[in-house]
C-alpha cells in the first residue's frame, strides 16, 4: 500500500506517495533525481548517502521514507545559494580533499552538521564527526584541512 | 522486503495493534538495525509497526528514584544529555562508542537493547548502573531488571504483544565513578570484540558498590557478579585486586569464534579491560590517595 | 637536468577542474544514469565453489510480472576470453568454479522486481570436491578446476600442470655459489591476504543497443579501450559494432579492469531489445571481486658478515581462485622485482599461480610487486637485526644502481632509491629515534621502521589527439580515464605546457571508444608516463603546425618561436606576436586547415631479451623508487597498533601537478595501513565471511595517521617533461614499514598479513614463552 508523505526538500515541499519500503535514499535518487547523495555500501557504514535531517546528519539508507513524514530534508543540491557554492564546498575544492568524489557530499554534509554546533572544531572533533564517512581515495588528511578552511571560510561569511 | 506499515498515534493504539498481530507484526524506532534486517533477509514481518513518534517514550527525564531514559532517546541525544554526569556518565560514554554520527542520530537506545546483540553498546553501560526496564503490555506494565531481559543472541524476555518503554537508572552514591572501554580492531565504526564496562561507589571511604557488565563475549551482555563480589571481599580496589577481579571476569565469559575476532582474544580481551576500566574507575574515586 | 623554472605551467600546483561538479554532487556516476525505458538488472551468482550445474530453469522467473528477460550461458557466445590466459566465459557453462561466478542474469522493470526474479531461478547442482588452499590444489590427484587448462590459449609462454596455470622461473649468476660463500643464510615464510580494493562505488554498466546493432556500454572502468576490446571478443562482435564510454568513477584501484559486469549488462540489453543498467550491491561487489590475490612467498637469502648480499632465492605462490584474471601478471612483476631496489649478484625467481575454488583474485595497486615488497623489505629487517646491523645501514651496503641487473637480466635505469632513502631518513630523525627509548607508558612501546620501493614504469601504448580549436584553446582526445586520481588536470598541464596554453584552455575529451585513440588503460601507474608521453607528443605536432603558420604569419623567418598564454611569439622579439586564436582563424579561412596533432606511444626500454621460462611480462620502461619511514605505538595488553605517522619519500622524476602527487601519497598510504593493520577479505571454504563495510575494515578518518609526503624529483630521461608515475608505489612502502616498526617496539615478527591484534599478541606471547 502506498502511503501519502510530505517532505521539504531543501527549502521545498514535496508530496510523494512511497511504498513501505522505500528508503529516503531511493526517494532523493530515483524520485527526485537528486543524485548527490551516494550509495555506497547500503548498510549505514559508509556515509556516502549521508544528508541533514531535521539539521542533523544522517545516513538515508537507513531510513524508511514513510516513517520521516514531515522531515526537512537538506541534500548536497540544497547547499548552493543563487548560483553560488556554499564556502565549505569551495574549502573542499581549494584544499584538494576531492578525488574520486563519490564519498564528498556526504563527508561535506557530516563537517556541515559538525561545523553548526561547533564553528571552531578541534582536528580530534572533525575525526569524530566524519568517522562515519569513509573515503578510499585521500586518505583524509586534506578532509581535515577542508573543513577548518570552510569553518574559516564560514565564519567570514557570517 | 516486504510489509505493511503502520503508525499508530498512541502507546495504547500500539499496544492495540501489536496485541492483535502478536508474531506478525514488528516494532520501528530508529530502524538501523530493523531496515538492515529485512533487506537481508534475515528478519521478515508481515507489520511494520512505526512507534518512533510516541511521545512518552522520549528524552531524558529525572524521576523521583532517579531518572527515566526512553527507550526512543536517541543515542546522540544520550551522548550530549546534560544529565548524564557523574555516576551516569557512563551511559554518555557508552552511547559515544556506538557506530557514526550519523546512525547515532538515528538509533535509539531501546532499539540498541531489544536488538539484544550479544555486543550492544548501550548494554554494559545500563548493566552496572541496576537499571531497570519497563516493560508494557496492553493489559499491564511492569519494570524487569535489566540483567534478566536478555534471552540470547537477538532474544529477549519480550512477548509478542510488549513494548520495551524505557529505563529506570537508579540515583547513584555522590561517589560514584563508570566507565565503558569498547575494544575493536578501527578506532570507529566497529562493532565490540569485546565491551566493558566498570563502575564503583565509596561511602566513607569504604567501598559501597562495584558493577562489571560485559558484552560481545557471551550470548548476551552480563554482569561479571563473581568478580564484582570478590572485589566487594576484598573491599580495596588496589590493582592486586582488580587483576584478580578481572581474572575472575575473564572466566566469567563465553565468548566464541566470529569474523570478528577469536574467542581466546576476547576472553583475553575482557581481562585486559576490566582491569583497565577498573583502574580508570579506581583513579577516579581517588583510590588509595589517602 | 631541466631546469623547473622554466616551465610555466608544469610543476605548479593545479586545483582540479573537476572538483566542483563533484562538491556540488553533480557528477554522473553509472548508478546516476538513466536511459529512457531503461531495464534493471541483477545477477544469480554461483552459491557453489565447484559443482557442475545440471539444469537452469528460469521459468518462474520470466513469468514474473515486470520481468523482460532472463539470460544464461545459452545465450552468450562459447568463446574464453582473458587478459593472459583465456579461461573465462560471460556466464558459468558447465560448471561453476567459485562462489560469486555469474550463473544467470535477470532485466525487469525494477531492481526489486529483478530480485524477486532471480531467486525464483532454480539451478540444480551436482556437487564437485572443492579445493581452497593453493598448496593443496599443486599436488599430483588433486580435483582439476579447469581439465581444459592446455587448450587454453595464452599471451605468454605457457607451462601449466594440474591446476598450476603459470609457472615460470628466473635466475641469474650461481645461487648455489651465492649461498655457499655466504655466512648466514635466511629462510623465511611470508604470507598475504586477499585484500577487496575498496572503492567507493560499486561496479556496474549501462548498456543499450540501437537499431543497427552497435552496442553501447557506459562503465567506470579503467581501461575503456581494453574493456572495449573484450567485450567484442567475448560477444563475438567486430570493435566496429562496440562503443565504450566512460562515466564518472568512484575509485577502482585495480578492481575495475577489462570487463566484469559489462558483457552481463550487454546480453540483457541484446535479448530484451532495451536499455539495461546492472549495479552491483556492494554485497555483490565483494562476493564476486577481484580482490588482490593471496601470495605465499618463500625468501632464502645469503649474506656476508659484512653485510652483503650473496644470494637470494624465492618461490611465491599465488591463488588465482576459479579465474588467472590478473593473477598471472602480477606473479610475472613479482618474480622480477624480487630482489628489490637490491644488489644481488646471484638470484634466482619461481613462481605458481594456482587455481582453487576461492573466489575471482585478480590484482590491485602496485600489481604482485605489493606482496613482493612485503616479504623482502621484512626480511631486510630480520637479516640486519641478526646481524647486528642498523637497517638502513644494511640496506645502503646492497642498494642497486644503475646498470646492476635484475633477475630478469634487465638492467636498472634511473636508480634514485639512495636518495628517496637519504631524505626520508633525514626528515624523520631516525637515527636519534632508533635509539631512543621504546617504552611510553606501562603497555605502550615506540617503534620506527623502514621500507623501501621499487616498481616497473611503463607499460604499452598510448597515444594522444590535440585538436585546436577555432577559439584558440584545445581538446585533447585521449582513452585515458580519470578514477578519480586527478590524472586529467595533470594531462592538461603537460598538453598546456607543450602548447603554451592556460591550463584551463587545454579540455581532456570524456572518454568514447568511438572517437578516443588507444590508450591501455588507468594502470600500472602509467597514465601521466605513457599517456602524458603521448600526449606531449601530439602537443608537439600541433605547435610545429602553429609555428609554421606563426613563422609565416609573424615574418620570423626561421627565428626561433615561442607559445605562452595562447600567444606565438619570436624568442628575441617578443612584441613581434600573435595569439593562437588569430593563427586558428588564419589557419581555418585562409591557409593551411585545422590543426590535428597526433601520437602514438608504446615505451620501449632498448631491452627487450628477457630470460625465463614461462615469464608473462614485457620489460619495463624505466623504475621508480620510494622510501617509507613508519612510527607506531604498539600496545601490549591488547595488540593494538596505532601508526602515529608516515613518512614518505617518492621520486616521480617530475611532479606535474605537486598537489595531485601529494594527494596520492597520502591516500596510497593509509590504503597500504588499512592493508598491513585491518583489511582481510576473509574466505571460509570459497565464501565471504565479511562481504560489507562493517567487518570488512577500512581505515577511517580515525585511523588515518600523520602523513608527511617528501616528493623528489630526478628527471627521467624517458618521462614527459621528466616525470615518472606515482599511483601505486604509495601504498607498497606502508606494510613492511608498519612490520618492521612493530619489530622495532617490541621485537616480535609477524610475517603473516594483516598484522591485526590478536596475531600480534598471539606473537607476544610466542616470544613470552621462548624466553622463559
Ligand atoms: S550507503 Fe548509506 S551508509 Fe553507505
Ligand atoms: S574521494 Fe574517492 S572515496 Fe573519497
Amino acid at each position: 500500500m502506498k502511503h501519502a508523505i510530505e517532505l521539504t526538500i531543501n527549502g521545498k515541499c514535496y508530496q510523494i506517495e512511497v511504498e513501505p519500503e522505500e528508503r529516503l535514499l531511493d526517494v532523493l535518487r530515483d524520485r527526485l533525481g537528486l543524485i548527490g547523495a551516494k550509495e555506497g555500501c547500503s548498510t549505514g557504514d559508509c556515509g556516502a548517502c549521508t544528508v541533514l535531517m531535521n539539521g542533523q546528519a544522517v545516513t538515508s539508507c537507513m531510513i524508511l521514507a514513510v516513517a520521516v513524514d514531515g522531515a526537512d530534508i537538506t541534500t548536497i543540491e540544497g547547499l548552493e545559494k543563487d548560483g553560488e557554492i556554499h564556502p565549505l564546498q569551495k574549502a573542499f575544492i581549494e584544499e584538494g580533499a576531492v578525488q574520486c568524489g563519490y564519498c564528498t557530499p556526504g563527508m561535506i554534509l557530516s563537517a556541515l552538521a559538525l561545523l553548526k554546533e561547533n564553528p571552531e572544531p578541534s582536528d580530534d572533533e572533525i575525526r569524530r564527526a566524519l568517522a562515519g564517512n569513509l573515503c578510499r581515495c585521500t586518505g583524509y588528511t586534506r578532509i581535515i584541512a577542508a573543513v577548518k578552511a570552510g569553518a574559516e571560510r564560514m565564519k567570514n561569511h557570517g | 522486503m516486504q510489509f505493511e506499515y503502520f503508525r499508530p498515534q498512541s502507546m495504547n493504539e500500539a499496544l492495540r495493534f501489536l496485541a492483535d498481530h502478536k508474531k506478525e507484526a514488528m516494532i520501528l524506532a530508529g530502524g538501523t538495525d530493523v531496515i538492515n534486517g529485512l533487506r537481508t533477509g534475515k528478519q521478515a514481518a508481515k507489520y511494520l509497526v512505526d512507534i518512533g513518534h510516541l511521545a512518552d517514550m522520549k528524552g531524558i527525564h529525572p524521576a523521583d528514584d532517579g531518572l527515566f531514559i526512553g527507550a526512543l532517546a536517541k543515542v546522540r541525544d544520550i551522548e550530549r544529555s546534560p544529565l548524564l554526569v557523574d555516576g551516569w556518565r557512563v551511559i554518555a560514554q557508552a552511547a559515544g562508542t556506538l557506530a557514526s554520527a550519523q546512525i547515532r542520530n538515528l538509533a535509539t537506545i531501546g532499539g540498541n537493547i531489544c536488538n539484544a546483540s550479544p555486543s550492544a553498546d548501550m548494554a554494559p553501560a545500563l548493566l552496572v548502573l541496576d537499571s531497570m526496564a519497563e516493560i508494557a503490555g496492553i493489559e499491564e506494565r511492569h519494570r524487569v531488571p535489566l540483567d534478566q531481559f536478555f534471552k540470547g543472541p537477538g532474544k529477549t524476555i519480550l512477548a509478542p504483544g510488549q513494548i520495551l518503554i524505557g529505563f529506570h537508572v537508579g540515583r547513584q552514591l555522590p561517589n560514584t565513578a563508570g566507565y565503558y572501554i569498547k575494544r575493536g580492531v578501527r578506532r570507529a565504526m566497529d562493532c565490540a570484540i569485546v565491551g566493558v564496562a566498570a563502575l564503583a561507589s565509596t561511602s566513607d571511604g569504604h567501598l559501597s558498590k562495584v558493577r562489571i557488565a560485559l558484552g560481545a563475549v557471551a550470548p548476551t551482555p552480563f554482569r561479571a557478579y563473581k568478580a564484582e563480589q570478590f572485589i566487594l571481599e576484598q573491599g580495596d580496589l588496589d590493582q592486586t585486586t582488580i587483576s584478580k577481579a578481572a581474572r575472575i571476569a575473564s572466566e566469567a565469559c563465553r565468548p566464541i569464534d566470529d569474523v570478528r575476532s577469536r574467542a581466546w582474544y576476547r576472553r583475553r580481551m575482557v581481562e585486559v579491560e576490566t582491569n583497565r576500566a577498573l583502574g580508570w574507575v579506581a583513579k577516579e574515586l581517588k583510590w588509595g590517595e589517602g | 637536468m631541466d631546469d623547473q623554472k622554466a616551465y610555466a605551467i608544469v610543476g605548479h600546483s593545479m586545483l582540479r577542474p573537476d572538483a566542483r561538479e563533484k562538491v556540488r554532487g553533480r557528477a554522473v556516476y553509472v548508478a546516476d544514469f538513466r536511459l529512457p525505458g531503461m531495464l534493471f538488472a541483477r545477477v544469480l551468482w554461483s552459491d557453489r565453489p565447484h559443482a557442475r550445474i545440471l539444469h537452469i530453469d528460469t521459468r518462474q522467473a520470466l513469468d514474473l510480472p515486470g520481468v523482460y528477460t532472463v539470460v544464461t550461458a545459452d545465450d552468450a557466445p562459447n568463446t574464453r576470453y582473458g587478459v593472459y590466459l583465456k579461461d573465462q566465459l560471460i556466464f558459468a557453462r558447465g560448471k561453476v568454479r567459485h562462489i560469486g561466478e555469474p550463473v544467470a542474469a535477470v532485466a525487469a522493470e525494477s531492481e526489486a522486481i529483478a530480485e524477486k526474479a532471480i531467486e525464483k531461478i532454480v539451478v540444480q547442482y551436482e556437487e564437485l570436491p572443492a579445493i581452497f588452499e593453493p598448496i593443496e590444489a599443486m599436488k599430483p590427484g588433486a580435483p582439476l578446476i579447469h581439465p581444459d587448462l592446455e587448450s587454453y590459449e595464452a599471451t605468454y609462454p605457457k607451462i601449466v600442470k594440474g591446476n598450476v596455470c603459470l609457472y615460470t622461473r628466473l635466475s641469474m649468476g650461481d645461487t648455489e655459489k651465492g649461498f655457499e660463500d655466504a655466512d648466514y643464510v635466511f629462510e623465511d615464510t611470508f604470507k598475504t591476504q586477499p585484500m577487496y580494493q575498496g572503492y567507493l562505488e560499486p561496479r556496474g554498466a549501462v548498456a543499450s543497443f540501437d537499431f543497427n546493432d552497435k552496442l553501447t556500454v557506459w562503465t567506470s572502468n579503467q581501461q575503456i579501450l581494453v574493456c572495449q576490446a573484450e567485450l567484442a571478443t567475448a560477444l563475438e562482435m567486430p570493435m566496429t559494432q562496440v562503443r565504450v564510454i566512460g562515466t564518472a568513477i568512484g575509485g577502482a584501484f585495480g578492481g575495475k579492469l577489462k570487463t566484469s559486469v559489462e558483457p552481463i549488462a550487454a546480453l540483457l540489453a541484446k535479448k530484451s531489445g532495451r536499455p539495461v543498467r546492472l549495479v552491483l550491491t556492494r554485497e555483490e561487489d565483494f562476493i564476486a571481486s577481484r580482490a588482490r590475490a593471496p601470495y605465499i612467498l618463500r625468501l632464502k637469502t645469503g649474506v656476508k658478515a659484512n653485510g652483503k648480499i650473496t644470494a637470494k632465492s624465492v618461490e611465491l605462490i599465488a591463488d588465482c581462485g576459479g579465474y588467472s584474471d590478473h593473477v598471472v601478471g602480477t606473479m610475472g612483476l613479482a618474480v622480477s622485482f624480487s630482489q628489490g631496489p637490491y644488489k644481488i649478484p646471484n638470484a634466482e625467481a619461481k613462481g605458481y599461480c594456482v587455481y582453487t575454488n576461492n573466489p575471482n583474485y585478480s590484482c590491485m595497486r602496485a600489481y604482485g610487486v605489493h606482496q613482493m615488497c612485503f616479504a623482502t623489505e621484512s626480511q631486510m629487517d630480520i637479516i640486519a637485526s641478526k646481524i647486528g646491523m642498523d637497517p638502513a645501514e644494511f640496506r645502503r651496503r646492497n642498494l642497486a644502481e644503475d646498470g646492476d641487473v635484475l633477475v630478469t637480466t634487465q638492467p636498472l635505469r634511473s636508480v634514485t632509491v639512495d636518495q628517496t632513502m637519504a631524505q626520508v631518513l633525514k626528515a624523520c630523525h631516525w637515527e636519534e629515534k632508533r635509539k631512543a627509548s621504546k617504552q611510553r607508558g606501562v603497555k605502550n612501546f615506540y617503534g620506527i621502521g623502514m621500507a623501501n620501493t621499487i616498481l616497473n614504469m611503463g607499460l604499452l601504448s598510448s597515444a594522444a589527439i590535440v585538436k585546436i580549436n577555432e577559439d584558440g584553446t584545445a581538446s585533447v582526445l585521449t582513452g585515458a580515464v580519470d578514477l578519480g586520481t586527478g590524472n586529467h588536470t595533470a594531462l592538461a598541464q603537460i598538453a598546456a605546457e607543450e602548447l603554451g596554453m592556460k591550463p584551463n584552455d587545454v579540455n581532456i575529451a570524456a572518454v568514447d571508444s568511438d572517437s578516443s585513440p588507444y590508450d591501455l588503460g588507468q594502470i600500472a601507474s602509467r597514465t601521466i608516463f605513457d599517456c602524458g608521453n603521448a600526449i606531449k607528443l601530439a602537443a608537439n605536432d600541433a605547435r610545429r603546425q602553429l609555428f609554421a603558420t606563426a613563422d609565416e604569419v609573424l615574418g620570423a623567418e626561421g627565428r626561433e618561436l615561442r607559445a605562452s598564454e595562447g600567444n606565438v611569439y619570436v624568442r628575441d622579439e617578443p612584441d613581434k606576436k600573435i595569439s593562437i586564436r588569430d593563427l586558428m582563424g588564419y589557419r581555418l579561412y585562409f591557409k593551411g586547415g585545422p590543426i590535428i596533432g597526433r601520437a602514438g606511444w608504446l615505451g620501449k626500454p632498448g631491452f627487450d631479451h628477457l630470460v625465463g621460462e614461462g615469464y608473462p611480462q614485457p620489460p619495463s620502461v624505466t623504475f621508480v623508487f620510494g622510501t617509507h619511514v613508519a612510527e607506531v605505538e604498539v600496545d601490549v595488553g591488547t595488540g593494538q597498533v596505532k601508526v602515529e605517522r608516515i613518512t614518505a619519500a617518492h621520486d616521480v622524476g617530475r611532479a606535474i601537478n605537486p598537489l595531485g602527487v601529494a594527494a596520492q601519497i597520502e591516500g596510497g598510504v593509509v590504503q597500504g595501513m588499512g592493508y598491513a593493520l585491518y583489511e582481510e577479505m576473509q574466505i571460509h571454504e570459497g565464501v565471504v565471511q565479511n562481504p560489507d563495510f562493517l567487518n570488512y575494515r577500512m581505515p577511517t578518518i580515525l585511523d588515518a595517521p600523520e602523513i608527511v609526503p617528501i616528493i623528489l624529483e630526478i628527471p627521467e630521461e624517458y618521462g614527459p617533461f621528466g616525470a615518472k608515475g606515482i599511483g601505486e608505489p604509495t601504498n607498497m612502502g606502508p606494510p613492511p614499514a608498519i612490520a618492521n616498526a612493530i619489530y622495532n617496539a617490541v621485537g616480535v615478527r609477524v610475517k603473516e598479513l594483516p598484522i591485526t591484534p590478536e596475531r600480534l599478541l598471539h606473537a607476544l606471547d610466542d616470544k613470552k614463552t621462548r624466553e622463559a
